[in-house]
């Protein structure tokens, strides 16, 4: 026989538990957050549009010698060859549609070389970060690829998952709706959800290294881009599906790429090569010791640290000297010219990007 | 006497190394077999075609090891070890950097993959099945479930649609496996000869491939 007591207590237990229940599916609560990044952040580069045909033209950057006039100087000599005649053959469309570019190559590229790009001189031909950039993008134009269709939500919190946050690794997505693709590298994601019965309700934001940067740009200049959507669960909470909701439902990632292998489709730009250029710093007189004689002459030389140099005139000789201060270069540039005894004849100093000054000084 | 016996002694030796350097040869036995696959253009990407190697070889009673090489590259991209027990076929896929993925009933498909190297069990019957797939990742596990259907394909038929040449002229008992997602959206399709050990024509999203050389 039951007394009142046990029954009111089971009567309270059988309440609590519908309370329970319904709080359970009637009141969303938060599954956790997450934020991820990958170990290398991509650099920023340019897509290299084809209707420019800037690799082979220099248009949209510094005209000629082009990036691949300069590889081709490099290797045979002289330029223009067979490498800017595949690139014309293969890219350069003045008629092509405005958005079609090298924007997956450059992802691609910034995702899998993982190091600093500066401006280097190897016998005399200066290379700069926008040349360095262009060659890697070539170089990247026929890789093996792994692809998903990103429009599926549920192989996109996937992809960020298994790259980002279990591998530390950036991945490329096209985050274009509709028909032009743009690619950018994804390297970092910030993740609330909340759980409603078997639905998970994800917001996210994405970082990315954007594309329309200066051709010499240095470093990652980012970019964030939010979407949400809802994951659906088994009973085991095991993701079976998803949809995209709010806004991105019409505004979500694409395709989604990751490289496995590079390989240039171009017979006549060898990967390893540009690699060696790209990883290169600085000019040849650096090795030289604290302060570089030089006789007179044109030199085409990089500032990356503090650099000396000492060059004997004689009476009626003109120094011509030309700073450039590149866009990306964080640090102000400081300029003094000293004559015999050590006594200031000119100094400048550059504190904003891409500013130049020519000064001459007669001796 | 001793001549002949010492004569039969010599001739069972080489026998015996003959036969066993011969089941050494057919456990052992490499079979390759050239793919040409053409990936579709998409946006600004050009079209364009490559050729795999597919290199098959008998590691041990019940194992096949499948190895999937560029023309170029002188290490496998990935590779399949097939281990055969009763029915039962698991599939354990390797791709570089150690990644990792395993299949069972022979069943192993990689959307998206650029390499050829999805396999697909091959019904004699025409038949629908559906096998689901579990990945991990950031800790949690995602579910893939796919249909598998079998059906058997005339030769006029195989012709009609390309999916083999002109010159094709058998074997003729061909099935045409087609695996589809829980969206019924196409994954992978194979045209097998009957008990053969590799596909003629392969299609996916986003690339179409056909055996040029065996």
């Amino acid at each position: 026989m039951m007394n009142k007591r046990m029954k009111d207590s089971r009567f309270l237990v059988i309440i609590a538990a519908g309370f329970m229940l319904i709080f359970f599916f009637c009141f969303p609560f938060a599954a956790g957050a997450e934020e991820h990044e990958a170990e290398f952040m991509p650099w920023s580069g340019y897509w290299w549009p084809f209707n420019n045909g800037g690799l082979s033209t220099g248009v949209g950057y510094r005209g000629h010698p082009a990036p691949l006039e300069k590889y081709e100087l490099l290797e045979n000599g002289t330029y223009p060859g067979a490498l800017t005649e595949w690139y014309n053959e293969r890219y350069y469309d003045p008629e092509a549609p405005d958005w079609y570019g090298l924007c997956g190559e450059w992802a691609m590229a910034a995702c899998i070389e993982k190091y600093e790009i500066l401006p280097s001189v190897e016998d005399g031909i200066v290379f700069r970060v926008g040349d360095k950039k262009g060659l890697l993008t070539m170089a990247h134009d026929n890789n093996y690829i792994e692809r998903a269709d990103g429009s599926r939500p549920e192989i996109f919190h996937y992809w960020l998952l298994n790259f980002i946050k279990d591998k530390g690794e950036a991945f490329v997505a096209d985050l274009s709706t509709g028909g032009e693709v743009w690619c950018y590298p994804i390297y970092k994601y910030v993740m609330e959800s909340t759980l409603s019965g078997n639905i998970e309700s994800v917001s996210v934001i994405i970082s990315h290294a954007k594309d329309n940067v200066p051709p010499d740009y240095m470093g990652t200049e980012s970019r964030q881009e939010g979407y949400t959507y809802d994951i659906f669960l088994n009973a085991t909470g095991e993701i079976i599906g998803g949809e995209w909701t709010g806004a991105s439902v019409s505004y979500h990632p694409e395709k989604l790429l990751y490289p496995l292998e590079v390989r240039p489709a171009c017979p006549y730009l060898d990967y390893e090569e540009v690699v060696r250029l790209a990883r290169s710093r600085d000019d040849e007189l650096e090795a030289l010791g604290q302060v570089a004689q030089i006789a007179p002459g044109t030199y085409n030389l990089i500032l990356l640290d503090g650099d000396d140099y000492k060059i004997s005139c004689l009476p009626g000789n003109v120094i011509s000297m030309g700073v450039e201060k590149l866009p990306g270069s964080s640090e102000d540039i400081t300029c003094v010219v000293l004559d015999s005894n050590g006594h200031e004849v000119e100094s400048l100093i550059l504190d904003h990007q891409d500013q130049r000054v020519n000064f001459v000084i007669p001796h | 006497m001793r001549k002949k016996l010492m004569y039969a002694f010599l001739v069972s030796i080489c026998l015996m190394t003959a036969l066993c350097a011969g089941a050494g040869f057919a456990q052992g036995r490499e079979s390759m077999i050239r793919i040409l696959s053409e990936y579709r253009e998409s946006g600004s990407i050009p079209g364009s075609s490559k050729i795999w190697e597919i290199r098959l070889v008998q590691i041990s009673e019940g194992k096949r090891l499948i190895s999937f090489y560029s023309e170029t590259s002188e290490d496998p991209l990935c590779s399949l070890v097939i281990s055969s027990s009763g029915n039962m076929n698991a599939v354990a896929w390797q791709g570089k950097n150690g990644r990792r993925k395993n299949g069972a009933e022979g069943f192993l498909v990689m959307p998206g993959y650029p390499v050829p190297c999805d396999l697909v069990p091959v019904f004699a019957e025409d038949n629908v099945r559906v096998f689901e797939e579990k990945t991990e990742a950031g800790g949690r596990v995602f579910i893939s479930r796919y249909q598998v259907s079998s059906k058997a394909i005339s030769l006029d038929e195989a012709r009609e649609n390309n999916w083999v040449r002109g010159e094709f002229f058998g074997p003729f008992d061909l099935r045409m496996v087609t695996v589809v997602d829980r969206q019924g959206r196409l994954v992978v399709r194979q045209l097998w000869p009957l008990n053969a050990q590799w596909w003629i024509y392969e299609e996916t999203l986003d690339r179409q491939s056909r055996v040029i050389d065996q």
